[in-house]
Protein backbone atom coordinates (compact mmCIF):
# COMPACT_ATOMS: atom_id res chain seq x y z
CA UNK A 1 0.00 0.00 0.00
CA UNK A 2 2.75 2.40 0.90
CA UNK A 3 5.88 1.74 -1.10
CA UNK A 4 7.84 4.40 0.76
CA UNK A 5 7.19 2.95 4.17
CA UNK A 6 10.48 1.41 5.30
CA UNK A 7 8.61 -0.84 7.69
CA UNK A 8 6.46 -2.31 4.93
CA UNK A 9 9.43 -3.72 3.08
CA UNK A 10 10.91 -5.72 5.95
CA UNK A 11 10.76 -9.38 4.99
CA UNK A 12 8.82 -11.50 7.42
CA UNK A 13 10.78 -14.74 7.12
CA UNK A 14 10.44 -15.87 10.69
CA UNK A 15 6.70 -15.38 10.66
CA UNK A 16 6.40 -17.16 7.32
CA UNK A 17 8.17 -20.27 8.46
CA UNK A 18 6.22 -20.47 11.70
CA UNK A 19 3.04 -20.11 9.69
CA UNK A 20 4.12 -22.93 7.35
CA UNK A 21 4.95 -25.13 10.29
CA UNK A 22 1.57 -24.37 11.79
CA UNK A 23 -0.25 -25.23 8.59
CA UNK A 24 1.64 -28.51 8.29
CA UNK A 25 0.68 -29.51 11.83
CA UNK A 26 -2.92 -28.52 11.25
CA UNK A 27 -3.16 -30.38 7.96
CA UNK A 28 -2.00 -33.54 9.69
CA UNK A 29 -4.32 -33.04 12.64
CA UNK A 30 -1.53 -32.48 15.19
CA UNK A 31 -3.41 -29.82 17.08
CA UNK A 32 -1.25 -29.84 20.18
CA UNK A 33 1.92 -29.22 18.19
CA UNK A 34 0.17 -26.59 16.08
CA UNK A 35 -1.04 -24.88 19.21
CA UNK A 36 2.43 -24.90 20.72
CA UNK A 37 3.82 -23.17 17.63
CA UNK A 38 0.95 -20.71 17.72
CA UNK A 39 1.47 -19.90 21.39
CA UNK A 40 5.19 -19.38 20.88
CA UNK A 41 4.54 -17.16 17.89
CA UNK A 42 1.53 -15.15 18.99
CA UNK A 43 1.26 -15.21 22.78
CA UNK A 44 3.15 -11.98 23.34
CA UNK A 45 1.52 -10.20 20.44
CA UNK A 46 -1.94 -11.17 21.65
CA UNK A 47 -0.97 -9.89 25.08
CA UNK A 48 0.28 -6.63 23.56
CA UNK A 49 -2.95 -6.18 21.61
CA UNK A 50 -5.04 -6.96 24.69
CA UNK A 51 -3.00 -4.48 26.71
CA UNK A 52 -3.38 -1.85 23.99
CA UNK A 53 -7.14 -2.24 24.04
CA UNK A 54 -7.77 -2.85 27.74
CA UNK A 55 -5.08 -0.57 29.25
CA UNK A 56 -4.57 -2.88 32.19
CA UNK A 57 -1.86 -5.51 32.52
CA UNK A 58 -3.81 -7.89 34.72
CA UNK A 59 -6.94 -7.84 32.62
CA UNK A 60 -4.84 -8.15 29.49
CA UNK A 61 -3.17 -11.28 30.87
CA UNK A 62 -6.51 -12.81 31.84
CA UNK A 63 -7.89 -12.06 28.40
CA UNK A 64 -4.80 -13.54 26.73
CA UNK A 65 -5.59 -16.79 28.54
CA UNK A 66 -9.19 -16.56 27.43
CA UNK A 67 -8.21 -15.83 23.83
CA UNK A 68 -5.73 -18.71 23.65
CA UNK A 69 -8.29 -21.06 25.15
CA UNK A 70 -10.74 -20.06 22.43
CA UNK A 71 -8.09 -20.52 19.79
CA UNK A 72 -7.36 -24.00 21.13
CA UNK A 73 -11.02 -24.93 20.95
CA UNK A 74 -11.42 -23.40 17.51
CA UNK A 75 -8.24 -24.80 15.96
CA UNK A 76 -9.92 -27.58 13.94
CA UNK A 77 -12.37 -25.01 12.58
CA UNK A 78 -9.62 -22.80 11.18
CA UNK A 79 -9.65 -22.76 7.38
CA UNK A 80 -6.92 -21.35 5.20
CA UNK A 81 -9.24 -18.68 3.84
CA UNK A 82 -7.67 -16.19 6.25
CA UNK A 83 -4.04 -16.06 7.34
CA UNK A 84 -3.38 -17.34 10.83
CA UNK A 85 -2.59 -13.85 12.10
CA UNK A 86 -5.84 -12.41 10.73
CA UNK A 87 -7.76 -15.21 12.42
CA UNK A 88 -5.88 -14.93 15.70
CA UNK A 89 -6.20 -11.16 15.90
CA UNK A 90 -9.90 -11.25 14.99
CA UNK A 91 -10.57 -13.61 17.90
CA UNK A 92 -8.39 -11.47 20.16
CA UNK A 93 -10.19 -8.23 19.31
CA UNK A 94 -13.52 -9.94 19.72
CA UNK A 95 -12.71 -11.12 23.23
CA UNK A 96 -11.12 -7.81 24.25
CA UNK A 97 -13.91 -5.59 22.97
CA UNK A 98 -16.51 -7.78 24.65
CA UNK A 99 -14.57 -7.44 27.89
CA UNK A 100 -14.27 -3.69 27.37
CA UNK A 101 -18.04 -3.36 26.94
CA UNK A 102 -18.66 -5.50 30.00
CA UNK A 103 -16.35 -3.29 32.04
CA UNK A 104 -17.87 -0.10 30.70
CA UNK A 105 -21.32 -1.32 31.70
CA UNK A 106 -20.04 -2.14 35.19
CA UNK A 107 -18.18 1.17 35.50
CA UNK A 108 -21.33 3.15 34.74
CA UNK A 109 -23.06 1.45 37.63
CA UNK A 110 -20.28 2.03 40.14
CA UNK A 111 -19.64 5.62 39.01
CA UNK A 112 -23.15 6.57 39.98
CA UNK A 113 -22.26 5.79 43.59
CA UNK A 114 -21.21 9.17 45.10
CA UNK A 115 -18.94 7.58 47.69
CA UNK A 116 -16.98 5.72 45.02
CA UNK A 117 -16.93 8.83 42.85
CA UNK A 118 -15.23 10.75 45.69
CA UNK A 119 -12.52 8.14 45.88
CA UNK A 120 -12.03 8.17 42.12
CA UNK A 121 -11.69 11.95 42.12
CA UNK A 122 -9.14 12.01 44.91
CA UNK A 123 -7.08 9.27 43.24
CA UNK A 124 -7.04 11.18 39.98
CA UNK A 125 -6.01 14.47 41.52
CA UNK A 126 -3.24 12.90 43.58
CA UNK A 127 -1.78 11.42 40.38
CA UNK A 128 -1.68 14.72 38.53
CA UNK A 129 1.80 15.82 37.50
CA UNK A 130 3.50 17.92 40.12
CA UNK A 131 5.75 20.99 39.95
CA UNK A 132 8.43 19.69 37.60
CA UNK A 133 8.42 20.40 33.90
CA UNK A 134 8.66 18.52 30.62
CA UNK A 135 9.59 14.93 31.24
CA UNK A 136 7.86 14.93 34.61
CA UNK A 137 4.50 15.04 32.84
CA UNK A 138 2.41 11.98 33.46
CA UNK A 139 2.47 10.52 29.94
CA UNK A 140 0.04 7.75 30.82
CA UNK A 141 -2.50 10.23 32.14
CA UNK A 142 -2.13 12.37 29.02
CA UNK A 143 -2.50 9.31 26.80
CA UNK A 144 -5.74 8.62 28.61
CA UNK A 145 -7.03 11.99 27.46
CA UNK A 146 -6.70 11.08 23.78
CA UNK A 147 -9.70 9.68 21.93
CA UNK A 148 -9.69 5.93 22.45
CA UNK A 149 -8.94 4.94 18.83
CA UNK A 150 -5.96 7.34 18.75
CA UNK A 151 -4.62 6.16 22.09
CA UNK A 152 -4.88 2.53 21.00
CA UNK A 153 -2.93 3.13 17.78
CA UNK A 154 -0.20 5.23 19.40
CA UNK A 155 0.33 2.70 22.22
CA UNK A 156 0.43 -0.29 19.88
CA UNK A 157 2.76 1.56 17.49
CA UNK A 158 5.38 2.04 20.18
CA UNK A 159 4.86 -1.41 21.69
CA UNK A 160 5.31 -3.00 18.24
CA UNK A 161 8.63 -1.28 17.51
CA UNK A 162 7.05 1.42 15.38
CA UNK A 163 5.62 -0.90 12.75
CA UNK A 164 2.56 0.38 10.90
CA UNK A 165 2.04 -3.09 9.50
CA UNK A 166 1.90 -4.77 12.87
CA UNK A 167 -0.63 -2.25 14.17
CA UNK A 168 -2.78 -2.58 11.04
CA UNK A 169 -2.76 -6.39 11.34
CA UNK A 170 -3.58 -6.32 15.01
CA UNK A 171 -6.42 -3.84 14.81
CA UNK A 172 -7.70 -5.10 11.48
CA UNK A 173 -7.67 -1.62 9.93
CA UNK A 174 -5.95 -0.39 6.75
CA UNK A 175 -2.35 0.79 6.85
CA UNK A 176 -3.35 4.28 5.72
CA UNK A 177 -5.81 4.57 8.58
CA UNK A 178 -3.14 3.57 11.07
CA UNK A 179 -0.88 6.29 9.73
CA UNK A 180 -3.62 8.92 9.80
CA UNK A 181 -4.66 8.01 13.35
CA UNK A 182 -1.07 7.96 14.51
CA UNK A 183 -0.29 11.37 13.07
CA UNK A 184 -3.45 12.95 14.44
CA UNK A 185 -2.76 11.30 17.78
CA UNK A 186 0.73 12.78 17.91
CA UNK A 187 -0.41 16.28 17.03
CA UNK A 188 -3.21 16.00 19.58
CA UNK A 189 -0.73 14.75 22.14
CA UNK A 190 1.62 17.66 21.47
CA UNK A 191 -1.29 20.02 22.10
CA UNK A 192 -2.07 18.27 25.37
CA UNK A 193 1.56 18.49 26.50
CA UNK A 194 1.74 22.19 25.68
CA UNK A 195 -1.49 22.84 27.57
CA UNK A 196 -0.31 20.80 30.53
CA UNK A 197 3.09 22.50 30.58
CA UNK A 198 1.60 25.97 30.53
CA UNK A 199 -0.82 24.91 33.27
CA UNK A 200 2.01 23.60 35.43
CA UNK A 201 4.15 26.62 34.59
CA UNK A 202 1.73 29.21 35.78
CA UNK B 1 3.75 25.42 0.22
CA UNK B 2 2.43 26.60 3.52
CA UNK B 3 3.33 25.29 6.98
CA UNK B 4 0.13 23.27 7.31
CA UNK B 5 1.07 21.33 4.17
CA UNK B 6 4.45 20.47 5.66
CA UNK B 7 2.88 19.04 8.80
CA UNK B 8 2.53 15.45 7.51
CA UNK B 9 6.10 15.65 6.20
CA UNK B 10 7.33 16.74 9.60
CA UNK B 11 5.56 13.75 11.15
CA UNK B 12 7.08 11.36 8.64
CA UNK B 13 10.50 12.94 9.04
CA UNK B 14 10.33 12.56 12.81
CA UNK B 15 9.52 8.88 12.28
CA UNK B 16 12.31 8.53 9.72
CA UNK B 17 9.88 7.55 6.98
CA UNK B 18 9.95 10.67 4.80
CA UNK B 19 10.68 9.72 1.17
CA UNK B 20 14.11 10.84 -0.01
CA UNK B 21 12.76 13.10 -2.79
CA UNK B 22 10.76 15.23 -0.37
CA UNK B 23 13.67 15.84 1.94
CA UNK B 24 15.36 18.83 0.19
CA UNK B 25 12.09 20.75 0.01
CA UNK B 26 11.45 20.18 3.71
CA UNK B 27 14.98 21.15 4.67
CA UNK B 28 14.66 24.36 2.64
CA UNK B 29 11.42 25.17 4.40
CA UNK B 30 12.85 24.41 7.84
CA UNK B 31 15.75 26.77 7.17
CA UNK B 32 13.38 29.70 6.93
CA UNK B 33 10.53 28.70 9.28
CA UNK B 34 11.16 28.78 13.01
CA UNK B 35 7.70 27.51 13.83
CA UNK B 36 8.12 24.31 11.82
CA UNK B 37 11.60 23.82 13.32
CA UNK B 38 9.98 24.01 16.74
CA UNK B 39 7.22 21.55 15.76
CA UNK B 40 9.81 19.11 14.42
CA UNK B 41 11.87 19.38 17.60
CA UNK B 42 8.70 18.81 19.64
CA UNK B 43 7.75 15.79 17.54
CA UNK B 44 11.21 14.28 17.88
CA UNK B 45 11.19 14.80 21.61
CA UNK B 46 7.67 13.36 21.74
CA UNK B 47 8.94 10.30 19.89
CA UNK B 48 11.67 9.80 22.49
CA UNK B 49 9.27 10.34 25.36
CA UNK B 50 6.73 7.87 23.99
CA UNK B 51 9.41 5.27 23.17
CA UNK B 52 10.59 5.57 26.76
CA UNK B 53 7.22 5.74 28.50
CA UNK B 54 5.22 3.17 26.57
CA UNK B 55 6.81 -0.02 27.80
CA UNK B 56 6.00 -3.59 26.99
CA UNK B 57 4.09 -5.21 29.83
CA UNK B 58 5.33 -8.61 30.98
CA UNK B 59 3.33 -11.82 31.19
CA UNK B 60 3.65 -13.81 34.40
CA UNK B 61 6.35 -16.46 34.33
CA UNK B 62 3.83 -19.25 34.85
CA UNK B 63 1.54 -18.09 32.04
CA UNK B 64 1.90 -21.18 29.82
CA UNK B 65 1.57 -23.51 32.77
CA UNK B 66 -1.69 -21.87 33.81
CA UNK B 67 -2.91 -21.90 30.23
CA UNK B 68 -2.42 -25.66 29.86
CA UNK B 69 -3.98 -26.20 33.24
CA UNK B 70 -7.03 -24.25 32.18
CA UNK B 71 -7.23 -26.19 28.94
CA UNK B 72 -7.11 -29.44 30.92
CA UNK B 73 -9.86 -28.25 33.26
CA UNK B 74 -12.16 -26.89 30.58
CA UNK B 75 -11.73 -29.49 27.88
CA UNK B 76 -10.71 -32.51 29.93
CA UNK B 77 -7.31 -32.32 28.26
CA UNK B 78 -8.70 -33.77 25.06
CA UNK B 79 -7.34 -32.41 21.82
CA UNK B 80 -9.94 -30.36 19.97
CA UNK B 81 -11.87 -32.60 17.60
CA UNK B 82 -14.17 -32.18 14.67
CA UNK B 83 -16.69 -30.45 16.92
CA UNK B 84 -16.47 -27.25 14.87
CA UNK B 85 -17.90 -29.13 11.88
CA UNK B 86 -21.01 -29.89 13.91
CA UNK B 87 -21.02 -26.26 14.91
CA UNK B 88 -20.84 -25.21 11.27
CA UNK B 89 -23.87 -27.30 10.34
CA UNK B 90 -25.72 -26.02 13.41
CA UNK B 91 -25.02 -22.43 12.48
CA UNK B 92 -26.08 -23.12 8.89
CA UNK B 93 -29.34 -24.70 10.09
CA UNK B 94 -29.99 -21.68 12.31
CA UNK B 95 -29.27 -19.35 9.41
CA UNK B 96 -31.69 -21.14 7.12
CA UNK B 97 -34.38 -21.27 9.79
CA UNK B 98 -33.89 -17.53 10.21
CA UNK B 99 -34.29 -16.99 6.48
CA UNK B 100 -37.51 -19.00 6.47
CA UNK B 101 -38.83 -17.03 9.42
CA UNK B 102 -37.95 -13.81 7.64
CA UNK B 103 -39.79 -14.92 4.51
CA UNK B 104 -42.81 -15.93 6.59
CA UNK B 105 -42.63 -12.51 8.22
CA UNK B 106 -42.63 -10.81 4.83
CA UNK B 107 -45.61 -12.85 3.65
CA UNK B 108 -47.40 -12.03 6.87
CA UNK B 109 -46.64 -8.34 6.40
CA UNK B 110 -47.93 -8.44 2.82
CA UNK B 111 -51.07 -10.19 4.05
CA UNK B 112 -51.59 -7.52 6.69
CA UNK B 113 -51.23 -4.74 4.11
CA UNK B 114 -53.73 -6.53 1.89
CA UNK B 115 -56.15 -6.98 4.76
CA UNK B 116 -55.80 -3.35 5.75
CA UNK B 117 -56.49 -2.13 2.21
CA UNK B 118 -59.37 -4.47 1.80
CA UNK B 119 -60.76 -3.50 5.21
CA UNK B 120 -60.59 0.20 4.35
CA UNK B 121 -62.38 -0.39 1.08
CA UNK B 122 -65.09 -2.57 2.58
CA UNK B 123 -65.44 -0.21 5.54
CA UNK B 124 -65.68 2.81 3.27
CA UNK B 125 -68.24 1.03 1.19
CA UNK B 126 -70.26 0.06 4.25
CA UNK B 127 -70.05 3.58 5.65
CA UNK B 128 -71.20 5.10 2.40
CA UNK B 129 -73.98 2.60 2.21
CA UNK B 130 -75.06 3.34 5.78
CA UNK B 131 -74.89 7.09 5.36
CA UNK B 132 -76.65 7.23 2.07
CA UNK B 133 -79.06 4.37 2.60
CA UNK B 134 -82.10 6.68 2.73
CA UNK B 135 -81.12 8.31 -0.56
CA UNK B 136 -80.29 4.90 -1.91
CA UNK B 137 -83.71 3.68 -1.03
CA UNK B 138 -85.27 6.92 -2.21
CA UNK B 139 -83.72 6.93 -5.60
CA UNK B 140 -83.81 3.15 -5.67
CA UNK B 141 -81.44 1.75 -8.20
CA UNK B 142 -80.65 4.88 -10.20
CA UNK B 143 -77.16 4.22 -8.85
CA UNK B 144 -74.88 6.34 -10.98
CA UNK B 145 -74.02 9.22 -8.52
CA UNK B 146 -73.65 8.16 -4.93
CA UNK B 147 -72.42 10.47 -2.18
CA UNK B 148 -69.76 11.89 -4.47
CA UNK B 149 -68.28 8.43 -5.08
CA UNK B 150 -68.46 6.96 -8.47
CA UNK B 151 -69.21 3.29 -8.23
CA UNK B 152 -67.16 2.19 -11.23
CA UNK B 153 -64.16 4.11 -9.80
CA UNK B 154 -64.64 2.36 -6.48
CA UNK B 155 -64.80 -1.00 -8.21
CA UNK B 156 -61.64 -0.22 -10.19
CA UNK B 157 -59.86 0.72 -6.92
CA UNK B 158 -60.82 -2.66 -5.43
CA UNK B 159 -59.54 -4.48 -8.48
CA UNK B 160 -56.19 -2.61 -8.45
CA UNK B 161 -55.66 -3.26 -4.70
CA UNK B 162 -56.39 -6.94 -5.25
CA UNK B 163 -54.00 -7.12 -8.20
CA UNK B 164 -51.22 -5.47 -6.17
CA UNK B 165 -51.80 -8.00 -3.41
CA UNK B 166 -51.50 -10.87 -5.90
CA UNK B 167 -48.30 -9.41 -7.34
CA UNK B 168 -46.68 -8.95 -3.89
CA UNK B 169 -47.53 -12.47 -2.86
CA UNK B 170 -46.16 -13.85 -6.07
CA UNK B 171 -42.95 -11.81 -5.71
CA UNK B 172 -42.39 -13.21 -2.22
CA UNK B 173 -42.50 -16.81 -3.38
CA UNK B 174 -39.17 -18.65 -3.86
CA UNK B 175 -37.76 -17.99 -7.32
CA UNK B 176 -38.82 -21.30 -8.89
CA UNK B 177 -42.45 -21.10 -7.91
CA UNK B 178 -43.27 -17.63 -9.18
CA UNK B 179 -45.86 -17.54 -11.94
CA UNK B 180 -45.66 -13.86 -12.92
CA UNK B 181 -42.07 -12.64 -12.40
Amino acid sequence: MDANDPVASIPRDTQQSAEDQLHRHLAEGRYREAFEVLVAEYRDRIFTLAFGILRNEHTAEDMTQEILLRIWKGLPGYRRTASISTWVYAISRNVCFTELKRRAARATVSMSDPEIQDKVDSTVSSQMPGGELGHALDVQALLGKLPEHYRRVIVLFYLEDKSYNAVADMLGIPLGTVKTYLHRAKLEFLKLIRMEESRVNW
Amino acid sequence: MRCAEFEPWLLEHAEGSLPEEKRPLLIAHLAECAQCRQTLADLQSLDHTLSREIRKPQLSADFNERLWQRIRVETGGAAPTQLPLERVSKVRAEYEAGLRALRRGKILAAGLIDALGLGLLVGGFAYALYKHLPEFLKYNLGLREWGGLDIPVLAAGCAIAFAIGVLIRDWLKPAGQRSLF
